[in-house]
């Protein structure tokens, strides 16, 4: 990757290089290696959000005055890059680059100072509840309502796929305030504090064994009006502009870089056979080859869209374009990893069953299996790559 | 059903039908995920009447009062049981009573054989070395024939499936002095065996076992001069068998997700009614008719393999067929969205049983290695 820093930024290179020696411990490097699913453990990556508030670097999408900092793309895609190198959790998005921003482009001064500090030191701990059993991709059906009553909204209905629930203190949510004949007109966005009176959350235990996802239910539960962000029906408004930054704000590649150099590492320790090691396969070299070309693709449009954004240039399908690109190389990565281990993908390493049939020894390995089923919901979430492939044709189309 | 097929005799047709009867109507998906749950997965339940329906002499030749079924036959009912995620151990069977019967310890044949047709004997097979994957060229479990006639076995085996209640372990070993390889027939309960249990990405129970066997006698040897032929043929039948369970559980994901495209409404429209997923599903079963061509012509041309250029057409094959199940399993996952990476549908549960399949007596690098 040749970036042709200016020097204010190569600088910039050095200070962020050299706070990540300092600040980021081995054990939270060792502790993160464990993660296989989307997001980091709750701990860790609060462990890791408060050295970066200490400095200052924790929100990077939010404005000086609420605690954030001005850094240009250029800024955010070297921090990325250096954490994903030198192994730092994933921040969990879900405050600081999700309901955060929100927040900031459309609620009051009030709620402003009301729910951002909390955000960033990490006191209280967010949840989406956008997904609805009946609607996935087609969000704008959404069927959970929010009823005014009373100077209250009763909130009746579930939310799916809410990941950790059963960590969060509040929740924000897409209701519906009103039914009108375009569906995504009557949509408002609600936060909720999730020790309300009515709600309760069912665990989703995924492929891998995991615990991350959840139901979350709502039986006429009272809210706040002072907690509707925006206008009653500028829900949608909120959520394209936080599913545009959901797909957008992130830099994907140094991660998968990271992977790529991970089952390196692995094609050097596990068999092939009796005498050689995996790396000696012709299957394997030609797979990391192709995989190693790809990403260099990757990483240079990631990059490239980076320093458009720095000269004023604005998003349309990019988002979608950057969504599928990484989510199907994270899965060719995470399906060459399981290649790699071979015989021990038999084996899928259960937190909940210590009992009868006790977990297997655990092994160095041992995150390739889960952290390949985890990445079969890459192409789902956040709109699927059927979805963006629509978005990026449309684009096409209409600028033809 | 667009996937029903012809069968290559009345005896296979039969005998598939009977499992998927007996299967429909005892075994459900709803009762083997409440097993996972509370941590109850019992891999035996139907065992019992597996014996009493005679499916266990299935495998076994006539002059054993067995049925004589061919690989076909028994791939037949090794489909059905795919389908039905069924957890007994009817593959590891069918190796264990057609190693024994090759052998030529007529002692095992008498004594432990019967039990095994009936249902009361069960065994599992230690054959892979964490440190050679597949290989079998330098195992480095050895044994080493005492003045006395008897056997010392040493060891550690990995991977070793369908280890629940077990009677008898057939491990493969090498001797320390000439390098000739060996089975043997080891009770379970012998001195010298210790066990770490696990259970499989599939749901099954496995352990790792540790061998520190002294003074077995001679009578549970197999065979000795067991040549790498053998035992190559045997891991053929093994893929064999584990390629017909990965085909019935190919068929059960393309039946849901075709299901699940047709019952489910998105954007005021059935999913079925999109034109991008419609060529998923086609691919899907495209990739499926793949899987049943080769999982058929691998089981009627197994028993007549025998040239290095026909044994590499089955690693060929085994590896075009890892890769379209796995493309059935990640389509069918894509296709269900959400519900599809969890524990609560049956399709994840398919997935993972098909990612054990593809990896238990041999993997796609494995075989791409024998071949380059």
């Amino acid at each position: 990757m040749i970036l042709n820093l200016t020097d204010e930024e190569k600088c910039f290179h050095k200070e962020l290089k050299d706070f990540l020696s300092h600040e980021l411990t081995q054990d939270i490097v060792e502790e993160s290696l464990k993660t296989t699913s989307v997001f980091a453990d709750k701990d860790l990556a609060l462990k890791w959000q408060s050295k970066l508030a200490k400095q200052g670097w924790a929100a990077q999408l939010w404005p000086e005055k609420y605690g954030g900092i001005k850094w240009t793309p250029i800024q955010k895609y070297l921090f990325e890059v250096e954490c994903a190198k030198a192994g730092a959790p994933m921040l969990i998005p879900l405050g600081l680059k999700m309901v955060g921003p929100v927040i900031i482009k459309f609620g009051t001064e009030e709620q402003k100072e009301r729910f951002l500090p909390n955000i960033l030191s990490g006191d209280d701990y967010w949840c989406q509840g956008y997904s609805e059993p009946g609607s996935g991709s087609d969000l704008a059906s959404l069927r959970c309502k929010a009823e005014l009553k009373d100077g209250k909204f009763i909130v009746n209905g579930s939310k799916i796929w809410t990941t950790h629930a059963h960590y969060s203190n509040w929740i924000f949510c897409l209701v519906r305030t009103k039914n009108t004949p375009k569906p995504q007109a009557g949509i408002s966005f609600l936060l909720i504090p999730m020790n309300s009176k009515g709600i309760t959350v069912r665990p989703i235990i995924s492929i891998s064994g995991e615990h991350d996802l959840n139901e979350v239910f709502f039986e006429d539960v009272q809210v706040d009006t002072n907690n509707l962000i925006g206008e009653q029906g500028q829900g949608w408004e909120c959520a394209k502009y936080l599913l545009t930054l959901e797909r957008g704000a992130s830099v994907a590649s140094a991660r998968l870089r990271s992977t790529l150099i991970r089952i390196n590492k692995l094609t050097e320790t596990e068999q092939l056979d009796s005498k050689n090691k995996v790396n000696t396969s012709f299957y394997v070299k030609q797979k990391l080859n192709s995989l190693d070309a790809r990403l260099c693709a990757f990483e240079n449009t990631e990059f490239r869209l980076q320093k458009q954004i720095n000269s004023g240039f604005d998003y349309g399908f990019e988002p979608s374009l950057l969504k599928t690109e990484a989510t199907e190389l994270e899965q060719a990565l995470a399906e060459l990893a399981v290649e790699v281990i071979g015989p021990r993908a038999q084996i899928l390493v259960r937190d909940s069953l210590s009992q009868a049939w006790p977990s297997a020894t655990s092994d160095d390995v041992d995150w390739a299996l889960p952290r390949y089923l985890n990445s079969r919901s890459a192409t789902i979430y956040a709109g699927t790559n059927e979805i963006q492939r629509n978005l990026i044709a449309r684009s096409i189309f209409a600028n033809t | 059903m667009f996937t029903d097929f012809n069968y290559d005799s009345e005896i296979s047709k039969e005998l598939a039908q009977t499992v998927s009867k007996y299967l429909i109507d005892n075994s459900n998906f709803h009762s083997h995920y409440q097993s996972i749950k509370n941590n109850t997965v019992d891999a035996l339940t139907h065992w019992e009447t597996y014996a009493e329906l005679g499916w266990l002499l299935a495998p076994a030749r006539d002059e054993n009062n067995g049925i004589g079924c061919t690989s076909y036959d028994l791939a037949c009912m090794q489909v059905e049981m795919g389908k039905h995620l069924a957890l007994e151990p009817f593959t590891t069977h069918c190796l264990a009573v057609q190693l024994i019967e090759s052998s030529d310890n007529s002692t095992l044949k008498e004594t432990v054989l019967p039990l095994m047709l009936a249902g009361k004997n069960l065994c599992a097979f230690a054959i892979f070395e964490r440190a050679s994957r597949y290989s079998l060229d330098n195992i480095e479990t050895e044994f080493k024939q005492n003045k006395n006639g008897s056997f010392n076995i040493c060891g550690v085996k990995h991977y070793v499936s369908d280890i629940q209640n077990v009677t008898h372990i057939l491990v493969l070993a090498h001797d320390n002095q000439t390098s000739e390889k060996c089975w043997f027939c080891i009770p379970v309960n012998h001195l010298g065996i210790s066990f770490n249990f696990y259970l499989g990405t599939d749901d099954k129970p496995m352990a790792d076992l540790t061998f520190d066997v002294r003074e077995l006698d001679s009578k549970f040897k197999i065979s000795l001069n067991t040549t790498d032929l053998q035992v190559t043929q045997l891991l053929n039948q093994a893929n064999i068998l584990n390629n017909a369970d990965s085909l019935g559980c190919c068929i059960q994901l393309l039946n849901l997700t075709a299901q699940y495209l047709l019952d489910r409404k998105q954007f005021n429209s059935s999913l079925s009614s999109f034109q991008s997923l419609q060529h998923i599903v086609a691919d899907m079963f495209i990739a499926l008719q793949r899987v049943l061509s080769l999982t058929f012509y691998q089981a009627q041309s197994v028993d007549t393999l025998l040239t290095e250029h026909a044994q590499e057409r089955i690693y060929i094959t085994n590896v075009e067929l890892f890769e379209n199940t796995q493309f059935i399993f990640e389509k069918a996952i894509q296709l269900h969205g959400g519900i599809g990476v969890t524990e609560e549908l049956s399709v994840g549960h398919l997935a993972k049983r098909i990612i054990t399949n593809n990896c238990r007596y041999g993997d796609k690098l494995f075989f791409l290695s024998q071949i380059e």
